[in-house]
């Protein structure tokens, strides 16, 4: 250990006590003598003050010597610095050997070449240095630790040498900063910090230095100046190079399966034609050649005609190139679940153009992949209950009696939707005591025809931004003028009873032009009411008619049955987790992750499975076996990108302390210490500013207690 | 007394060196008549009769008033000529000091010379004292133009240098005096005041008449200093540090008690004591010094012993 300073040229400051001291030589009181005719009236001063006045002035010069000297000190930071031993020469210490274990090192012969560096720096270790290992890829994992109890060194080197052994690639991304933390965690645990200058520490980073691992930004942390960071790079550029960014499958119009990728071409060689295969379901199902220029992606897209209401699983594939791990990307196809839909259609034969009428020939669509729908009769809808359908759609009832508006309140209430329009053949009174009063509404009587001038009423209000009016937002779509309404019912709010509780908050959708509302959105219960002020018959509105109709309606049921979950794509080394309703509930989740052979329970909702191969995740539901799900798993697609990140930027971002200038600054003269090996402990930069703030202000207080102490001498 | 325009700056005097040159221009201006002398002897102005004694000049016998009375009578006459004077001249280094062009010592010298041309005009002997420690030079009076001479080269050659000591130079000139003389003594009186004063006591106790000019710089008399300074005292020789500001006061207070203590104690023994400082014009001092000094005579007159005098005697 010894002191040094980081600025020494600033020392030059030391000259600087020069300048108080010409200062009181100029501004000492000048002794002009002057023959004086006698001295007989001149009263005597005391010689004691001068000479105390002289001793003062003497000691204020040298304090703001002194000061000025603090000053160039704290400027020209004064450091005690560690002279880190050259490796060779220090026989104790300690070392972590960082194996990158991410795809991309699998590279050619990059991982094997990386494990024999590995094994080449555990047998040059000193017969006192401690080492460990640690194999990273998106996350650290300690292989060998640094210390064992009772080992000796002989068996650490051993061990650690049996773990480079044992390492194996895997199908993760990277992260340095993970990596390094862990690294300097592990070295600085048992590090002796009462002697830190004993012990030298080094991590040996073995990698191919991936820019998609470095950190995004330069954080805040950085690898301790006490460790010592020797980056071993491996491998070389490659030739060629292409990957498989990304895969989905999805449903085209026509009921087939569409499978689009991007394919891009991470080399930087001239273009080359590629092969992309589709393998569905275990075979092959198609191939094409496509041309992706160097730093390029394109999409490929495979019509498959199949069935879009069956599992399928399946993978896109490259031939083989330089990294083989991201030629392949698998995709999952789970059949949506359709929605069950029940028509309640009373005959109506009075009515030549009832609702229903409408509502079934839009309903029973030949491709419609989306629900299954079912027309009942209203004496019949207590049976139908059973068979848990997703939307009750009142749409064309013949009087509504006590028990059916029960059983449609029922059914909201267990969280699921129910779609009714209001008619003239249901009783105000009825419908009043029977359903409305339970949502907080009242039947108030049709409209008044004689209040307005013209026959009908238009929507004059529609809130725009609710899901099912959504799709009409644009300009071109949100023109409901051509719709017209004869007749409708007057649905008023009743006021809130304290005694009854709070009524559902209602939302209007819609609006005519008497302000009544034409379209009412209730929750109620666990479900949801959507309540249409008139029904869909041709005597009250032209609705049906207008090209507005089939959306609307779709929209409307898409929202009440609730929007499809999309399914998640995985990434090895990503961690599954079970919500606790999946592991413990009736459903009784089970999962087959990539490469496992059987199906795994969850221990608990806190007991995470690992994803460490590519493939597909199979979901068991014991409970309900139509809910079954295959996701697929693919590897990190930013690893394919084999760019090198200059270890300027690796050094900026990751570390406090210089390493790349190791090579550069050799030895300026003989016997001198490298400059790279130099690691600063302490500096008192600080410790001297302060010291000199507080001399500057027993300065001020001095000079201040002097001249007010002169002047009083002087009064 | 002299109109304003016949003062003459003892600046531009100074730079005279001919002592009569300079004694005659001051007196020639200066209005002459108001000096009388105290003395009776023998003039043209008749003061008195005295019966006659043994030993009375018969010259001076009345014989006109013998015939009418049968009685021998003296004639008394106002004696204007036989005043012996002697000027007693400081020439201690202290004298030398000058904080404008002329030095304490150039006006003392002036001073001299003038009342030494007033007084041999007066028909007055004039006598001089040149002293610092001890008298360095006398001339005892004489009234002769020769004479006159004489005092004004030994005026022109004296130098200020050396220590001053009052009493002693007093002490020689009571002895060397003749009695019943007038004593002018010319000094800055930076000496202690009681070995000034005690043989001022004295000659006056020898019927000694006595003036004393004091002679001051106008430096002396404010202590104008500004910056801090080391004062060399021009006599010992001694330093001393001064911040002027912080004892002027001081200064000015010391001064002044020991000048006044001088004034009393002069002024008990009927000594006038007349402060000159050096840009003061000559003619208003010797005016001063003439009128005072009649006003001293004519109260004093009374208490005076009428002496018969023959000749010049």
């Amino acid at each position: 250990m010894s002191f040094t300073f980081l600025a020494p040229i600033l020392l030059a400051g030391l000259a600087l006590p020069i300048v108080p001291w010409l200062i009181h030589q100029i501004r000492r009181p000048e002794r002009e003598t002057v023959v004086f005719s006698s001295l007989m009236f001149v009263p005597s001063i005391k010689q004691k003050i001068i000479e105390r006045r002289t001793i003062q002035h003497l000691l204020l010069m040298l304090l703001r010597m002194l000061l000025l000297i603090l000053l160039a000190f704290a400027f020209s930071r004064p450091s005690r610095i560690l002279t880190a031993p050259a490796p060779e020469s220090v026989e104790t210490g300690r070392s972590v050997i960082l194996i990158d274990t991410s795809y991309s090192m699998g590279v050619g012969d990059q991982f094997q070449e990386a494990k024999e560096e590995a094994l080449s720096i555990a047998r040059s270790l000193g017969p006192l240095e401690r080492a460990g290992v640690i194999a990273f890829n998106d996350r650290p994992d300690v292989l060998a630790p640094l210390t064992v109890e009772g080992e000796s060194i002989a068996a650490n080197h051993s061990r650690i040498q049996q773990a480079i052994e044992k390492t194996e690639l895997s199908g993760n991304g990277t992260s340095y900063l993970s990596a390094l933390q862990a690294a300097q965690d592990l070295l600085l645990a048992g590090f002796k910090a009462e002697n830190p200058s004993e012990e030298k520490c080094v991590v040996y980073l073995i990698s191919d230095f991936q820019k998609t691992g470095m950190p995004e930004t330069d954080g805040r942390w950085k690898l301790s100046p006490r460790i010592s960071l020797q980056p071993i790079s491996i491998g070389t550029a490659v030739q060629k190079q292409f990957s498989i960014v990304d895969v989905i499958a999805q449903a085209n119009q026509t009921g087939s399966l569409r499978i689009a990728g991007r394919i891009r071409n991470q080399s930087t060689v001239a273009a080359s034609p590629c092969t992309v295969k589709l393998f569905i379901d275990g075979a092959e199902a198609a191939r094409q050649s496509i041309l992706v220029q160097p730093g390029n992606t394109s999409k490929i897209s495979f019509d498959l005609p199949i069935q879009t209401n069956d599992f399928h699983e399946g993978y896109l594939e490259l031939e083989e190139d330089a990294l083989n791990l991201d030629n392949r990307r698998y995709f999952a196809w789970n059949p949506s679940r359709k929605k069950r839909i029940v028509l309640i259609a009373d005959p109506r034969p009075e009515t030549r153009w009832p609702g229903a009428w409408f509502l079934m020939r839009a309903l029973q669509v030949d491709a419609d992949i989306h629900w299954d729908f079912k027309v009942i009769q209203q004496d019949e809808l207590t049976g139908i209950i059973d068979e848990s359908p997703d939307i009750l759609l009142a749409g064309d009832l013949d009087g509504l009696t006590k028990q059916t508006a029960e059983t449609l309140l029922r059914f909201a209430q267990e969280g699921k939707s129910v779609f009714l329009c209001l008619n003239a053949s249901m009783k105000q009174e009825a419908i009043n005591e029977n359903l409305l009063s339970a949502l907080g509404l009242k039947h108030a009587g049709f409209r008044d025809p004689t209040t307005h001038e013209t026959p009908f009423e238009l929507l004059s209000w529609i809130d725009f931004d609710h899901p099912i009016f959504f799709p009409f937002q644009g300009s071109q779509y949100n023109d409901f003028s051509s719709i017209h309404f004869t007749n409708y019912v007057r649905i008023e709010s009743i006021p809130s009873d304290e005694d009854a509780g709070a009524y559902p908050v209602v939302k209007t959708l819609a609006r005519f032009e008497s302000d009544v509302p034409a379209i009412l959105e209730i929750p109620y219960g666990e479900g949801m009411v959507l309540l249409l002020t008139f029904p869909l018959e041709l005597e009250w509105t032209n609705l049906m008619r207008s090209p507005k109709f089939l959306p609307l309606l779709f929209e409307s049921l898409q929202h009440l049955a609730g929007r499809e979950e999309e399914r998640r794509a995985w990434q090895v080394g990503e961690r599954v987790t079970a919500a606790p309703e999946q592991v413990s509930g009736e459903l009784n989740w089970s999962v087959q992750p990539p490469g496992e052979d059987s199906l795994m329970r969850f221990e608990s909702a806190n007991s995470p499975i690992l994803l460490e191969k590519a493939g597909f995740l199979r979901w068991r539901s014991n409970g309900a076996p139509e809910e079954n799900i295959i996701e697929a798993v693919n590897v990190d697609a930013h690893e394919s990108d084999l760019t090198r990140a200059p270890l300027e930027e690796f050094e900026g971002k990751l570390c406090a302390a210089s390493f790349l200038d190791r090579e550069t600054i050799s030895q300026t003269a003989e016997g001198e210490e490298l400059e790279s090996d130099l690691i600063i402990t302490d500096e008192f930069g600080r410790f001297f500013l302060i010291l000199f703030f507080i001399g500057l202000l027993m300065e001020c207080w001095y000079a201040f207690r002097l001249s007010k102490k002169a002047s009083s001498e002087t009064a | 007394m002299p109109s304003e325009e016949h003062r003459i700056d003892p600046t531009q005097l100074a730079q005279i060196t001919d002592l009569e040159l300079l004694a005659r221009i001051v007196v020639d201006g200066f209005m002459t008549g108001l000096h009388r002398s105290p003395r009776f002897g023998t003039s043209i102005e008749f003061a008195q009769y005295r019966a006659y004694t043994q030993g009375d000049d018969p010259r001076f016998i009345d014989w006109s008033l013998y015939a009418r009375t049968d009685r021998l009578h003296t004639k008394l006459f106002q004696d204007d000529t036989n005043l012996r004077c002697t000027i007693m001249i400081d020439c201690s280094a202290s004298m030398n000091y000058a904080s404008g062009a002329v030095s304490k010592f150039q006006y003392a010298r002036m001073l001299a010379a003038c009342l030494a041309l007033l007084l041999f005009r007066q028909k007055d002997g004039i006598g001089l004292i040149g002293f610092q420690e001890s008298a360095e030079l006398y001339l005892p009076p004489r009234n002769s133009a020769r004479h006159l001479r004489r005092l004004q080269v030994e005026l022109n050659s004296l130098q200020a240098k050396g220590k001053t000591d009052i009493s002693r130079a007093l002490e020689y000139a009571g002895d060397v005096s003749p009695p019943r003389g007038m004593l002018i003594l010319i000094s800055d009186l930076l000496h202690p005041v009681e070995s000034t004063i005690a043989p001022l006591r004295l000659m006056r106790a020898r019927n000694h008449d006595a003036i004393v000019f004091q002679i001051s710089d106008p430096s002396e008399q404010t202590f104008p200093f500004k910056k801090s300074v080391t004062l060399l005292d021009a006599e010992s020789d001694r330093e001393q540090f001064v911040v002027p500001d912080s004892i002027r006061e001081e200064y000015l207070e010391n001064r002044e008690r020991h000048f006044s203590q001088i004034r009393n104690e002069c002024l008990a023994v009927e000594i006038d004591v007349d402060e000159f400082v050096t840009d003061e014009p000559l003619d208003r001092a010797l005016h001063a010094f003439l009128q005072r000094r009649t006003q001293t005579l004519s109260s004093g007159q009374a208490r005076r012993n009428q002496s018969v005098m023959g000749g010049f005697g």
